[in-house]
């Protein structure tokens, strides 16, 4: 530490910018994927499936519809098999994607799950990632839709899956 | 000892005097200011009448979004930091600023930061054309390649207001004079003192917010990229990290000004000296906690709308506490209307107006309705230009004399003020009524039914825009041939150390430490 009052000042003043500047790259974006966890907004879909017992509720149906894009940089070949599924809610209902690898190289990929309205993520788990070898056609299942007991009425009657 | 400045060039270039320092900034922001206003008169010229006339869409964005960062970063906070090189040292008795060579350094980025920005008006894909909040993915993904001008430019900018910032608070714990306590600093140091706190904190977030831009854009990151599993919604929580206490760092040095000319020309002290300091304080501290009320239709838990609807109708409390402070300043007092004054109690009409609607705009429920209208512009515009801009014009016409010797003409003086008061009112007062009525902001075209009151507020704009060519007059013609000043007070009830110095200011001040009782 300096021992000139205005150098103490100095130092301390920068560490502190630099310390917000830290805290704004590499605080503020996990904090904010708390945030969503804990509020349930953001769509972010759960973790591993699991098998509850629930009723199905034949009065009513839900419409789902899967949209998938590709990042900009992405070459692969990526479609929902299904575009569109109509399910009684409780009722558990896999939805299959296709992805094809364009290039000639060997690739591993991630796709990244998003659900609106958001309250309807918390019905939807990834069962199987997939990898696809150059040129081959891959075709993996990403969801399993289970029809929502407590959904609220209308406001889940349609619910959007985009895998990205 | 005493030896005056250097002759020529060098002596702006290479200058570590405060007085020099204070009057680069100040020119620098003024000619942001006229740059920045030429963009907005290509805007309201656009808006004058339904259909595209002039310009063509993308250049109208371009236009917008240039005049908003130009505006704030270049014209506003830059003449508070040229307001607080020349006086801070004179009001606490110092001889100079704390790191005289980093002051030379934090000012001479500027000029380049914005030709950096500015060029980018004459390149391949335009300037940036997102909007001055430059939300992600409009600013990454869907950018024009010019982006990254832009997120230079931010940077050089930030680096230079944090150490403009780091200057000045170096300077206020460190250099006042002896018997000078945290509590008898003038106003204008006490705003400021706290506003460089503020620039501290959140100017390094806006570096992080472009940063994470600038690695999205380039180094294939998905901060803000819903693709790699970022969010959109996440940069707009940074931004208005940084963004809603960058709208205090523009009003509390302003505040600070109203607060030494209405005492000076009411002939009395500071009502509420204490309570002036405590409720910048709390507005300082509330500003980090009520950011996301520019989100309230992002989608937030009903809970979060609330907590911030709440946190942020509070701060009306001790900005109130300020607006009835200057009053009772004035109360009973001995008062003259000289051109600081007018403008210093327009500031605080104005500013009221701008302040009650944007206890509106905080109602959550309400605010579905005036989000992105142009009741939002007309809002801010209250605040910064008759906010911001008003008290700025009133620092330069209450100090000028005092910095160069040579009274302003006071009649001349006088119609700027009336035109530009009229001028403002004419172009934002029915910029309320256009967003009651649902015209939203920043398209270059608008529905027929929003025409007649359009065409108002463009004329309201040409005419504050020529105010502001008198102003740059009125101050030119009393540096060359004013009437010349000398008594060190210049104004009959001016009050503190400044005002102990002789007129003109010596280049030299305060080499002794004046004793503080």
């Amino acid at each position: 530490m300096p021992t000139n009052p205005v150098r103490k000042t100095l130092v301390k003043l920068l560490a502190g910018a630099a310390g917000m500047f830290l805290f704004a790259i590499f605080l503020m974006p996990p904090l904010y994927d708390v945030f969503c966890d804990i509020t349930g907004i953001g769509g972010k879909t759960g973790g591993p499936y699991q098998v509850s017992e629930s009723g199905v509720d034949m009065s009513r149906t839900v419409k789902v519809q899967f949209v998938a894009t590709n990042n900009g940089a992405m070459p692969w070949e990526f479609t929902p098999k299904v575009f569109e599924v109509t399910v009684h809610p409780g009722e558990p209902t896999e939805a299959a994607f296709f992805a094809k690898n364009r290039t000639s190289r060997d690739m591993v990929a991630q796709a990244i799950p998003n659900v609106t309205p958001f309250n309807a993520a918390e019905y939807f788990f990834l069962l199987q990632p997939a990898t696809a070898r150059s040129g081959c056609g891959s075709r993996f299942t990403t969801g399993i839709y289970r029809g929502s007991r407590s959904a609220n009425g209308s406001q889940d009657d349609n619910v959007v899956l985009h895998i990205i | 000892m005493a030896h005056g400045p250097a002759k020529g060039i060098g002596r702006w270039l290479f200058t570590t005097n405060h007085k020099d320092i204070g009057t680069l900034y100040l020119w620098f922001s003024f000619a942001m200011f006229l740059l920045g206003g030429f963009f907005a008169m290509v805007i309201r010229a656009e808006l004058f009448e339904p259909g595209m006339q002039i310009i063509k869409p993308e250049f109208f964005n371009q236009m917008t979004t240039m005049h908003g960062l130009v505006m704030v970063f270049g014209a506003i906070m830059p003449a508070f930091v040229g307001l607080a090189n020349w006086m801070i040292p004179m009001m606490i008795g110092a001889p100079d600023m704390a790191l005289p060579r980093m002051n030379n350094l934090s000012f001479w980025i500027l000029p380049f930061a914005f030709t950096l920005l500015a060029s980018t008006l004459f390149m391949e894909g335009g300037a940036p054309n997102f909007g001055w909040t430059f939300y992600a993915p409009l600013s990454t993904t869907y950018a024009p390649d010019t982006v990254n001008y832009f997120i230079f430019a931010m940077h050089i900018m930030g680096a230079s207001s944090i150490m403009g910032s780091i200057n000045i608070i170096a300077t206020i714990l460190n250099m006042r004079a002896p018997g000078m306590t945290l509590m008898k600093m003038p106003m204008f140091v006490w705003t400021w003192l706290i506003t460089a706190f503020l620039l501290i904190a959140v100017m390094p977030v806006l570096a992080g917010a472009v940063t994470m831009m600038l690695m999205d854009i380039n180094f294939g990151t998905s901060f803000f990229n819903a693709a790699g599993g970022g969010d959109p919604v996440l940069f707009q929580h940074v931004f208005w990290f940084f963004g809603h206490p960058e709208v205090y760092i523009i009003i509390l040095p302003a505040f600070g000004v109203i607060s030494h000319i209405i005492p000076t020309f009411s002939r009395k002290p500071l009502f509420g000296y204490s309570s002036m300091v405590y409720a910048t304080a709390s507005i300082a501290f509330l500003s980090f906690i009520v950011w996301a009320h520019h989100m309230f239709l992002v989608g937030m838990p009903i809970g979060g709308e609330l907590y911030f609807m709440y946190a942020t109708m509070l701060i009306a409390v001790p900005t109130a506490a300020k607006v009835f402070n200057w009053i009772s300043t004035m109360f009973r007092g001995s008062l003259t209307f000289e051109t600081p004054m007018l403008f210093a109690i327009a500031f605080v009409i104005l500013f009221t107006i701008g302040g009650l609607t944007g206890v509106m705009v905080a109602i959550a429920p309400a605010d579905v309705q005036y989000h992105d209208s142009y009741f939002v512009v007309a809002h801010f515009h209250y605040v910064m230009v008759a906010g911001a801009v008003f008290s700025g014009t009133a620092a330069v016409y209450y100090w000028l004399p005092k910095w160069c010797g040579n009274m302003y003409n006071e009649s001349m003086a006088k119609v700027q003020f009336w035109v530009s008061f009229i001028g403002f009112n004419v172009t934002f007062f029915p910029q309320h009524f256009l967003g009651l009525a649902g015209m939203p902001r920043r398209y270059a075209d608008y529905a027929l039914q929003f025409s007649d009151w359009n065409m108002v507020s463009s004329i309201g704009a040409f005419t504050y825009g020529a105010s502001q060519l008198l102003f740059l007059y009125i101050v030119i013609q009393a540096i060359k041939s004013g009437k010349p000043v000398r008594d060190p007070k210049v104004w009959e009830g001016a009050e503190g150390l400044e005002w102990t110095l002789p007129t003109p200011v010596p280049y030299h001040t305060f080499s002794t430490p004046p004793e503080v009782k």
